[in-house]
């Protein structure tokens, strides 16, 4: 005897609940990654003099945005990865398993959901899809792509 | 039901030399006695730089083989971990993230890297060992960063129902690391339908609904009334022995006590006139509850072996649903004189009558727990109701349910975070708890239809 | 000859009882509806009722069974069947409203005809009521519909009122035509 209140709704006359959606008619399947990409703002800037984090030989790169953030968040992916499977949050290895727990860790009480990320220029896209991924789906909403800015000849 | 007797004693980096036997929740609801002389030098894991104090629970060992034990080291894992999560206090890392940290070889021996790589400032680890009596479980709060061990408990006791040493040991860690009164030993009572017999002389199809008794999230739950009527509106006696409600046993509305634990019952109001909706004082000592017999729905007071009535309010129209301030001076409860239900505030004796509510309809006003000087209660605000909250100081009232489904009846938890009410938002009538925020809702009851909860001290 | 009257009296007063059962099951149909009760006073003091307003549909008398009909019925067929009509009333009011006047007319002078009769007037309510507000509301829907019997001449004692509030709803829906259903005075027959 479900005691709900129905809306007072003239064509579906009697219906269990108040505020009940209709069903949405199709669902559209999307990979879990994809959504992830399509969801993460991913934008570049360059690397500062002074430096947080670990040894990594970053990509270079004509233009970048200059990094404002007084106290930016850093995901370091070594060469190293490749073999221990380890990335770098500010100076604190963790295994990749543990980089969405330790993100949602990171990003309690901040207000910006941004990472900055120092990649090395060795590792391939494919073994940073998993690091986006992760940090996705720890709730990192923006990724800035750390890189080495090219000095003109 | 059975009765558990936990043998308590604290380990770890703060050995307290004495243990004591002590009885355990039910039937006595004391909860184990806390040891006399527990320095707190160095024992409480401190927030670092405002962020919450990170734990993980795993599960516990299994000292022994048995099915059983291996069971209860799972179970007091999972039930740990949920009741520490459940007051926030703490934040709780989920437990599918450290199912690769191998388990501490021995109590003594934690793998203090795998833990401090996974963010924990904390870790409780725990056995679970077959005894002669019961089982014998040890659990003890690890600091993870200074590597030591700097609080422990060991209970004995039966084996029957293993959630209880975790609902102890949250209670106890909430207790001695944050100085405050957890619920994880609280009950909840509330009216169901679920055993779906016939009332019994009517030519409709009406199912009985009779008084249950759970465990705060929902476990264990037991039916205690057994008169195939009606029996609504349960409400906690202060010591948790006794529940006092609704019964259509009869035929017409009385109210009627249960002893739970003593298996006997009371008639206070002894058969004058119909009496509903009776509430316990916070002493136990009295009863308020709505009557008609005088020939209008009135609201009364009398002592709890049905003594000493007297009559509060007197109008031509409805007054119903009393409540019980903390201190027992005052009685809110609902009114129809200004032409709607709305709720109102009287002195014990009588005096001082005095609208705190403006809604289009407000009913079932339930008081908070001290410190919170605050009143609860079910509002009109479309076709069904919601859940709002009114401080009595400044007179604001918030929301903290949203139109789905229709949201009634709440009643407080004892320290006062929590509530629990009605809703219907899953489909038929369910008890669900929310905090007073609103966050943290959380579905207690499944089965058939369950109403108007109430909160054990 | 006499058998079969009675007979055809007996299924006239069945399709009645069947009709007025099933109304609340279907949507509701466009029909005149006489005005609520413009009196409250009237039904607590119980003064006679006003005369039918000319718009109204006649009244509906069930015929009073023949005297074996009910003498034969145990409680339990009686109640199923009941000569008693339920009163209905409008969301969060215990006015008795002319219509619900001239259906307790009705009730008394079945009453009457059989004096052994007693009943209890259940109150019941809606679900759009909180379940602890409508255990007041449903007992003084009761004690209305009692006070205007007893104005009626009904003996007191012979009726007991009860309310279930919002607990045993008639039409377990969530729509007006349900709710019209649960809103309602019933009465249940003890003994006769």
């Amino acid at each position: 005897m479900p005691k709900v209140a129905a809306q007072a709704d003239a064509i579906t006359g009697r219906r269990r609940g108040r505020r009940v959606t209709t069903s949405l008619s199709e669902i559209n399947v999307i990979p879990l990654v994809d959504v992830m990409l399509v969801l993460l703002i991913i934008f570049m800037v360059a690397a500062p003099m002074m430096q947080k984090g670990v040894e990594v030989n970053l990509p270079v790169t004509r233009r970048a945005d200059k990094l404002t953030n007084t106290d930016p968040l850093y995901v370091s992916v070594p060469t190293s990865y490749r073999q221990d499977r380890r990335v770098f949050i500010n100076q604190d290895s963790v295994p990749i398993d543990l980089l969405g727990e330790r993100m949602r860790q990171s990003l309690q009480g901040r207000s910006d959901k941004q990472v900055f990320l120092r990649g090395d220029g060795e590792v391939q896209l494919q073994e940073l899809m998993d690091v986006f991924g992760r940090l996705k789906e720890a709730g990192v909403e923006k990724i800035g792509v750390v890189a080495q800015e090219r000095r003109n000849q | 039901m059975p009765n558990y007797s936990f043998r308590t004693k604290v380990v770890g980096a703060v050995i307290v030399a004495a243990s004591a036997m002590v009885a355990a929740q039910q039937p006595a609801p004391q909860p184990p006695a806390q040891p006399q002389t527990q320095t707190s030098v160095g024992v409480i894991i401190s927030d670092s730089a405002g962020a919450q104090v990170r734990l993980a629970v795993p599960d516990l060992l299994a000292l022994s083989a048995d099915r059983e034990t291996v069971e209860a080291a799972r179970t007091i894992g999972q039930v740990l971990w949920d009741d520490l999560h459940y007051e926030r206090e703490f934040y709780m890392i989920p437990r599918d993230t450290y199912k690769s940290i191998p388990p501490a070889a021995s109590i003594g021996t934690v793998p203090y890297e795998r833990w401090r790589e996974l963010g924990a400032d904390g870790v409780v680890i725990g056995t679970v060992q077959k005894v002669a009596t019961g089982i014998k479980v040890e659990l003890r709060l690890y600091n993870v960063k200074a590597q030591q061990s700097i609080y422990g408990r060991e209970y004995t006791g039966a084996a029957a129902n293993p959630r209880l040493y975790a609902h102890t040991m949250s209670d106890e860690l909430h207790e001695s690391q944050r100085s405050m009164r957890g619920v994880a030993r609280t009950k909840l009572t509330f009216s169901s339908d679920r055993n779906r017999e016939a009332v019994l002389g009517t030519v409709e199809k009406r199912e009985v609904k009779e008084v249950y008794v759970a465990d705060y999230d929902g476990a264990n739950p037991r039916r205690i009334t057994i008169n195939r009527a009606l029996n609504v509106f349960p409400n906690w006696s202060p010591d948790g022995r006794s529940i006092v409600y609704t019964s259509y046993r009869t035929g017409a509305p009385d109210i009627l006590i249960s002893n739970i634990y003593a298996g006997t019952m009371e008639t206070p109001s002894k058969g004058s006139g119909q009496n509903w909706l009776p509430v316990f004082s916070p002493d136990g000592t009295k009863i308020a509850f709505t009557s008609n017999r005088d020939g209008n729905p009135e609201i009364y007071v009398m002592d709890r072996d049905g003594s000493d009535v007297r009559r509060l309010t007197n109008n031509p129209e409805i007054d119903s649903t009393p409540t019980w301030s903390p201190s027992g001076t005052q009685i809110a409860f609902a009114s129809g004189r200004s032409g709607t239900p709305q709720i109102y505030v009287i002195g014990v004796d009588g005096a001082g009558i005095r609208r705190i509510s403006q809604e289009s309809y407000a009913d079932r006003p339930t008081w908070s727990p001290a410190p919170y000087n605050e009143i609860a209660f079910s509002a009109r605000t479309g076709p069904g109701f919601d859940i709002k909250i009114l401080t009595i100081a400044t007179g604001e009232t918030r929301q903290i349910t949203f139109g789905e489904g229709t949201n009634e009846s709440p009643a407080w938890s004892p320290n006062g975070r929590h509530l629990a009410f009605m809703s219907t938002r899953a489909g038929r009538s369910q008890i669900f708890t929310v905090d007073r925020d609103g966050r943290n809702l959380r579905q207690i009851t499944r089965e058939g239809n369950n109403q108007t909860p109430n909160w054990s001290q | 000859m006499k058998k079969t009257q009675s007979l055809v009296i007996l299924i006239v007063l069945l399709a009645v009882v069947i009709a007025a059962c099933n109304k609340g099951n279907k949507p509701p149909v466009a029909r005149p509806m006489p005005p609520p009760a413009v009196d409250p006073a009237g039904t607590s003091t119980g003064g006679p009722p006003p005369p039918p307003k000319p718009v109204m549909e006649p009244v509906i008398v069930p015929p009073m069974p023949a005297e074996d009909t009910i003498g034969s019925k145990t409680l339990d067929d009686l109640n199923r069947d009941s000569p008693l009509r339920p009163l209905y009333f409008e969301l969060d009011s215990s006015d008795v409203s002319a219509e619900g006047q001239q259906v307790l007319q009705a009730n008394a002078a079945v009453l009457k005809k059989y004096p052994g009769m007693q009943v209890t007037i259940e109150g019941h309510c809606d679900e759009r009521g909180t379940a602890e507000y409508n255990l007041a509301l449903g007992e003084r829907r009761a004690l209305a519909a009692k006070t205007y019997l007893v104005s009626l001449g009904i003996s007191a004692d012979k009726v007991k009122t009860v309310s279930y509030g919002k607990e045993f709803p008639f039409d377990a829906g969530h729509d007006d035509a349900a709710w019209k259903q649960n809103r309602r005075a019933h009465f249940v027959i003890t003994a006769k």
